[in-house]
């Protein structure tokens, strides 16, 4: 099964992201990722069995960058 | 042993501290943000609470605008060689350690120009016209020491701040003296850049230092290097706190650091405050009364004073009153010139130096009364 990946320009936003969504009851784990087409290189994603969608909304809200989205 | 160093660096740290140092040496082992295994993002983690702890304990709204150092002086240095220009003013007081003093003058070699603002204790009106005079139509920064490190001197931070913002000059605040010490707010002060050690009043370890920016893109860092973020790119990361993070930081010391928070979050600023406050007012009132004794500051008021003073016996070298303070009472004050040519410049007090003593919420009122008494016998000594 594909799992979603949202991508972060540094740890400290995978972080941060990580924590406003574990609020929200939705739970992630965080992996160093650097095979993203627009990535610079080495950065941190949040991946997603479910709930993608709504991590992303919430996220959008509290206004955190979200450098990149794949699907693996 | 009764320490009273504190300005220095506090001792002792609370209980959690050092457990935590040990805790973390162990479980932290992983380097923060450069691997993808559990121990690295175990560290991660702890440097992302510890940053949270901090924004909170200072009102901060984005975390990321705390950017951790080795210390207060590698803070200062980060925004003062990273914001100011060729051609550019900056106005400092006359009470700034050399951290700041010693890092103006050596940029003045190289076309910027600073000029010393003359404070006066308990005049914050006075203060304020002195800064106000000290402008020029290319000043861009100010940089202001909250608390005084010899004298305890507290300096109108807020209002010098609201004064800047006029004229469209930032400031920056070394609150190496206050930090954890006075309740602060760097939000509703509306400041521009503070610099603190996590070494003093947040009771963590030595190594570690706090820079805030509230606004970071026309200041350049004082390190580039890697950061775990962006790796492709030649350039340095604009994004904080990565574009002032360069380099395996001190994990240990800032997982240390998030103790010393909570210990003061547990206690209250304000509480503590209150209780060095009271150890200051009593030491005072005891020194005052012996003739000949030299106090460098009014009765306290917590409104110009922090929990610290400096004083000197008649002509005696401050040096030979700590050295018999420590040989004779193992009671551990600083003495000298504590770094900060100008204050002692403007004190007069260049040759002789001062003793300081400087108080934590580990101090209490036996301990306060040796040291009346450990004075008094120097005097009696010596007269």
């Amino acid at each position: 099964m594909s799992k979603k990946y949202m991508m972060f320009p540094s740890i400290t936003y995978a972080m941060k992201a990580k924590n406003i969504l574990r609020s929200q009851g939705i739970y992630a784990d965080m992996v160093k990722t650097s095979q993203f087409s627009t990535q610079k290189g080495c950065g941190y994603s949040l991946v997603f069995n479910r709930n993608f969608d709504k991590a992303l909304t919430i996220l959008q809200k509290n206004g955190i960058s979200i450098t990149d989205i794949a699907t693996l | 042993m009764i320490y009273a160093d504190n300005s220095a660096t506090t001792f002792p740290k609370p209980q959690s501290v050092y457990q935590e140092v040990s805790r973390a040496v162990n479980i932290y082992g992983g380097n923060p943000g450069r691997s993808g295994h559990a121990m690295s993002l175990r560290s991660a983690e702890e440097i992302y609470r510890c940053r949270e702890a901090v924004a909170e304990f200072f009102h901060v709204a984005d975390s990321e605008k705390i950017i951790f150092t080795s210390g207060c002086t590698q803070s200062l240095n980060t925004v003062i060689r990273g914001y100011l220009h060729y051609g550019d003013h900056v106005v400092i007081s006359d009470l700034e350690h050399n951290s700041v003093a010693r890092t103006v003058h050596e940029m003045s070699k190289n076309g910027i120009t600073y000029t010393v603002a003359q404070t006066v204790h308990g005049d914050f009106e006075k203060t304020i016209d002195n800064f106000r005079k000290s402008i020029n139509d290319k000043t861009r920064l100010m940089v202001v020491t909250h608390v005084s490190n010899v004298t305890g001197t507290v300096l109108p931070l807020s209002r010098i701040v609201a004064l800047a913002h006029q004229y469209r000059i930032k400031v920056l605040a070394d609150i190496a003296q206050s930090g954890g010490v006075i309740p602060l707010d760097f939000t509703d002060m509306n400041i521009d850049f503070v610099a603190c050690a996590g070494h003093k009043g947040l009771f963590g370890v030595m190594g570690t230092g706090i820079l805030y920016l509230k606004n970071a893109e026309d200041v350049s860092p004082l390190l580039y290097g890697g950061t775990g973020s962006s790796s492709l790119e030649l350039t340095q990361p604009e994004i904080l706190p990565d574009k002032f993070e360069s380099g395996t930081c001190n994990v240990i010391g800032i997982a240390a650091l998030r103790k010393g928070i909570e210990f003061l979050n547990i206690r209250g600023v304000e509480k503590i405050h209150r209780q060095e406050f009271a150890l200051l007012e009593e030491l005072y009132d005891n020194l005052a009364k012996l003739p000949d004794i030299r106090l460098y500051t009014p009765k306290p008021d917590n409104r110009f004073q922090a929990p610290l003073l400096s004083f000197n016996i008649g002509d005696i070298p401050s040096e030979e009153v700590a050295q018999v303070l420590n040989d004779r009472y193992q009671i551990y004050v600083r003495s000298g010139l504590h770094c900060a040519t100008l204050t002692h410049q403007k004190l007069h007090t260049e040759t002789q130096g001062t003793v300081r003593i400087s108080l934590s919420c580990f101090n209490n009122r036996p301990q306060i009364q040796t040291i009346s008494h450990a004075v008094k016998n120097i005097f009696k000594e010596y007269f």
